[in-house]
């Protein structure tokens, strides 16, 4: 089943259980991929299928890949998926799905999660200012491009886990099982205090799933098909609108300055929490920035118990743009 | 020039010096030991460097820092030092450290049958090492031939960049023998390709030439650079890109082909033979004799003695199993090289080794004997 | 990347920056130039593979600046470390740097010096590289006093492999491979060298980085074997299953390290009990022992031993 034909059927249209079938569920380390996986396994055990998963994480601590395979049928030998042999794709991170996407069958479903994770490795290149990370502005068939955020909305404030949830209520709108399988399955591996909020997301999601099948665009909420403008990355500097601008015309004098090196860190707040002044936060990106330069004093203590080597300190003149132009 | 009586063991230290090896580690095992022994004499007075390590683990680690360096390194055990040296033969391999391990085989597995003969490290040498190591390993067959393979095994190593290993049993490494000590030549002694050129931070450590070699410079001499067990790319940076680590492989195998044109194997009687032996080593010698034997009795035999066991010389090998009716490999364990031999064969000829483990040389009149019960029985020979 | 690709990019050079901070108004922030340290680093291989938080990081820094204050430029100074979260800092360095086998630096790192005793030679290991799979190695390395600089990052548990249990993994803590509490005694890694005849011994933490600075320029010119034990943080494992806070809580434990608190320790049954106490037991920082014997570079007479 084509996008397309999601987006024409309606949920009801999909009651006949299938006799086998294959997902791949994706993402990287800390999305809860393996707790997804294990949540569909759940449902699909539940409903008396025979069920055979496969978990591939090396350094997911360190945000690597995640991939699981889920088969499911009367009897599953094999618990690794051939390319081209899944019936669904559903994926928490928007590289990781397309990268997941030579799994999909001709006309299978990826569900795709708009989320970038963007891995510091894509973004060496300063030079060039190149990010090898693919954009959001084409949509490769089969896709089905989902703002997890957007969909969630205030579920995940506080826990941006949670928003993945939405794609397994989007996934249950192209499964026949009632939807108390999945929430029954949902209460048995999502921890107590997470449950509300997940139930939240998983009916948001089932509700924006139903949506596509209404015929909404392929783009669930959010984003504009051809929209990676609206997405920020780690390696933007848009934070920097919140950093104040250095006086004017001032005479020349020696004040201290920071440079954070975006795609060196790694968010670990270390140089937030020891900064006397508490010149430094961290953005919605999990990024330290320079937010209160006017009370930097040079201490350099930031720069030197980063562990991530991102942080200059040191003296420039005064007067606006001294500096480095780089 | 005259010849000096000399035992095995020392025909590889003599060879060492030279060869140019100004860097020896090593630990105490028998059969080797007076390989470190004669070395621990001859290269501090030179101002070359013995040491003894706390393992043969320490031994390997050392030669390789020392290789680095920019010395001509090697070290010397046995089998159970030899398997505790596979991690870094692996990391070499790898790294594409140059160095020479002399193994002087004895009885195995475990500590074995400590100073009597062997020939159990065949497979170790080849497979020793977790993954797919392309590896050189040389086999000589007498005293002499200690000397001489143990200069070409520098000189392959250097050259090629990887780590050779010069297999020979307990039987050789004690034996004395007439020896012609020659000086290598230049072209004898080979040399490890360094860049001419001031270093470029856009200098590539792991960029092949034609040859598949790429160019080594000493530590320490202006070139900054990265060397690691980590699959890696041209920058010698790590790299999980399955195309670049297959590659990889693919080349260091390639890589190490050369060695069989450069150790040719001895053709004994070969020319109408119907019978062919295949041996190295101590047995290649008694082979010889049996060869011999055979032709007194009329059986038309004769030997294919190679002097090179990895990589596999398989022009000389696929030749006499196409021609010979018979072939008899003759080794002294449970049946290793006899096995890639029926491998290559592929069917064309009747192969029926002769395997003989448990410390006792085979000798010409057993190998000769098994010969005429296969006549008797009527396999093969005219 | 094509082979081609990566020749047109140098793997030196001076540190690539990214796009500058335009604020609000459209004006530039003053930028500062960037540290001393960076010119030392091999940008093609940044950011590291440690993770957040990660104690290393902040004594591979320190390393630099310390090498940054001594050498403009690192050609006469090679790196040798092991297998570990530890010696993968190696990497990130532009010098002659060798990553080698799992505990067995010391080994090559011997090798190295005696081929090229002019050299300047540094061992980067971990606790469980360098105490674990390569005691041997270290103790050999202390008695023969080879004139190297090791540092031994001690993070009391193993981190590349997921967390698991370290010979200096203190009682009662959790790990992956003790998940009802260590039931071992950890090794006082320092006084072991010490014991085996290294003639200069200190111990730091990543909390005070400029100590731990002074305390490695002392190893670096020190003549012999010179061991710097770091104290530094595992945030992910050992921080994570111990429960005891992010990176910044971690490294303030550190800095609260008292005799008061550790007895306040050794009355609890386990370590879960604690949770936003400090863990470590207390221990003697700084130089902990200096002497002066030759090196085996000397003893052996090679040329450049010395210089």
């Amino acid at each position: 089943m084509t996008a397309a034909q999601v987006a024409a059927a309606a949920p009801s249209e999909l009651q006949a259980p299938p006799v086998s079938g294959n997902l791949v569920v994706a993402g990287v380390g800390g999305q809860g991929v393996i707790l997804a996986s294990n949540l569909i396994s759940q449902v699909l055990l539940d409903a008396g299928y025979d069920v055979k998963k496969s978990e591939v994480h090396g350094m997911s601590q360190r945000g690597g890949t995640v991939v699981s395979h889920v088969r499911f049928g009367p009897e599953v030998h094999s618990v690794m998926l051939e390319p081209g042999s899944a019936d669904w794709i559903v994926a928490f991170e928007w590289e990781e799905g397309l990268r997941a996407l030579s799994y999909l069958k001709p006309d299978g479903v990826a569900l795709v999660s708009t989320e970038q994770r963007i891995p510091p490795a894509a973004m060496l290149d300063h030079r060039e200012r190149a990010l090898a990370y693919p954009g959001l502005g084409d949509v490769p068939p089969g896709v089905v491009a989902v703002d997890t955020f957007a969909v969630a909305g205030d579920a995940a404030v506080g826990a941006p886990v949670v928003a993945q949830t939405v794609l397994l209520g989007a996934l249950s709108t192209l499964l026949p099982f009632p939807s108390e399988a999945w929430q029954s399955a949902i209460g048995t591996w999502v921890p107590p205090k997470a449950l509300t909020a997940n139930l939240t997301a998983f009916e948001r999601g089932r509700a924006s799933g139903a949506r596509v099948a209404a015929g909404e665009s392929g783009v669930v909420a959010g984003v504009s098909p051809n929209g990676s403008a609206a997405h920020e990355s780690r390696s933007s500097r848009a934070e920097a609108g919140g950093i104040a601008t250095a006086p004017e015309g001032a005479v020349e004098r020696l004040v201290p300055a920071v440079h954070i090196e975006r795609s060196w860190c790694k968010g670990c707040d270390i140089c937030v929490a020891v900064c006397p002044e508490k010149c430094l936060v961290l953005d919605k990106f999990d990024v330290a920035v320079f937010a209160h330069p006017q009370r930097c004093t040079g201490c350099g203590l930031c720069a030197w118990l980063c562990p991530d080597l991102a942080i200059d300190v040191g003296l420039v003149r005064d007067g606006g743009a001294g500096g480095r132009s780089s | 020039m005259s010849q000096q009586l000399i035992q095995g063991n020392e025909a590889c230290a003599r060879g060492a010096l030279a060869a140019g090896c100004t860097f020896f580690a090593g630990y105490p095992i028998s059969p080797s030991s007076e390989i470190a022994e004669l070395l621990a004499r001859e290269l501090p007075p030179r101002g070359s460097v013995f040491i003894q390590m706390e393992d043969e683990i320490a031994s390997m680690g050392a030669v390789l820092g020392a290789s680095l360096g920019g010395r001509r390194a090697m070290t010397a055990t046995s089998g159970p030092g030899f398997t505790l040296m596979q991690e870094h033969l692996g990391y070499a391999s790898l790294a594409e450290i140059p160095c020479v391990v002399v193994d002087v085989m004895r009885g195995g597995p475990s500590t074995g049958l400590p100073t009597s003969p062997a020939q159990g490290d065949v497979m170790q040498a080849r497979w020793g090492s977790h993954g797919d190591r392309a590896t050189i390993a040389l086999a000589p067959g007498n005293v002499q031939e200690v000397y001489s393979l143990t200069i070409e095994a520098f000189r392959l190593a250097e050259t090629l960049r990887t780590p050779v290993a010069v297999l020979y049993d307990e039987v050789i490494g004690h034996m004395r023998e007439g020896v012609v000590l020659h000086e290598p030549t230049p072209e004898e002694l080979g040399r490890r390709t360094a860049p001419r050129a001031a270093f470029s931070p856009t200098f590539l450590p792991y960029e092949p030439d034609e040859n598949g070699v790429a160019m080594l410079p000493d530590f320490g001499r202006g070139y900054r650079f990265h060397v690691t067990g980590l699959m890696h790319d041209e920058r010698g940076y790590p790299t999980s890109d399955h195309v670049k680590v297959a590659e990889l492989l693919e080349r260091l195998e390639r890589k190490v082909e050369p060695a069989v044109a450069a150790v040719p194997p001895e053709r004994y009687r070969l020319e109408d033979a119907s019978v062919v032996l295949v041996a190295y080593g101590i047995v290649a010698r008694t082979a010889r004799a049996a060869v011999d034997l055979l032709r007194r009795e009329g059986i038309r035999a004769g030997l294919l003695r190679t002097r090179l066991l990895w990589p596999l010389p398989a022009p000389a090998l696929t030749e006499v199993s196409s021609s010979a009716e018979l072939v008899v490999v003759a080794e002294m364990n449970r049946g290793q090289w006899a096995l890639e031999v029926e491998r290559l064969a592929g069917g064309k000829t009747v192969l029926a080794p002769y395997l003989k483990a448990g410390g006792s040389v085979i000798t010409a009149e057993e190998l000769a004997g098994h010969v005429r019960r296969l006549a008797r029985e009527g396999v093969a020979v005219s | 990347m094509t082979l081609e690709s990566l020749k047109k990019t140098p793997t030196k050079g001076p540190p690539p920056r990214g796009e500058s901070p335009a604020t609000a108004g459209g004006t530039t922030l003053p930028e500062p130039p960037p540290s001393a340290e960076k010119r030392l680093l091999r940008h093609g291989m940044m950011p590291h593979m440690l993770c957040p938080g990660c104690g290393h990081g902040i004594v591979f820094e320190a390393m630099l600046r310390a090498l940054a204050s001594r050498y403009e430029q690192l050609d006469d100074v090679a790196f040798v470390a092991g297998i570990g979260c530890s010696s993968r800092v190696v990497g990130y360095i532009d010098a002659c740097t060798l990553h080698t086998t799992h505990g067995r630096p010391l080994t090559f790192a011997t090798g190295l010096k005696l081929a090229r005793p002019e050299l300047k030679v540094v061992v980067v290991t971990g606790d469980g590289d360098g105490l674990s799979i390569g005691g041997n190695h270290l103790i050999h390395a202390a008695r023969r006093n080879v004139d190297l600089t090791c540092v031994l990052f001690n993070n009391e548990i193993y981190g590349m492999t997921g967390g698991q249990l370290a010979p200096t993994t203190i009682p009662g803590a959790y790990t992956s491979t003790s998940p009802q509490g260590n039931a071992e005694s950890p090794f006082d890694a320092a006084r072991l060298v010490e014991a085996a005849g290294a003639t200069y011994v200190a111990r730091a933490q990543s909390y005070r980085t400029r100590e731990f600075e002074d305390l490695f320029l002392r190893a670096l010119d020190h003549k012999g074997f010179s061991f710097v034990e770091v104290m530094t943080d595992c945030t992910e494992y050992f921080g994570r299953t111990n429960r005891l806070g992010n990176g910044a809580d971690l490294l303030f434990s550190q800095a609260r390290v008292e005799p008061a608190i550790d007895a306040d320790l050794a009355g609890r049954s386990t370590l879960k009990e604690v949770r936003s106490t400090p863990v470590r037991p207390v221990l003697e920082m700084g130089v902990l022992h200096e002497s002066s014997r030759p090196t085996l570079e000397e003893s052996m007479k090679l040329s450049g031993a010395g210089s």
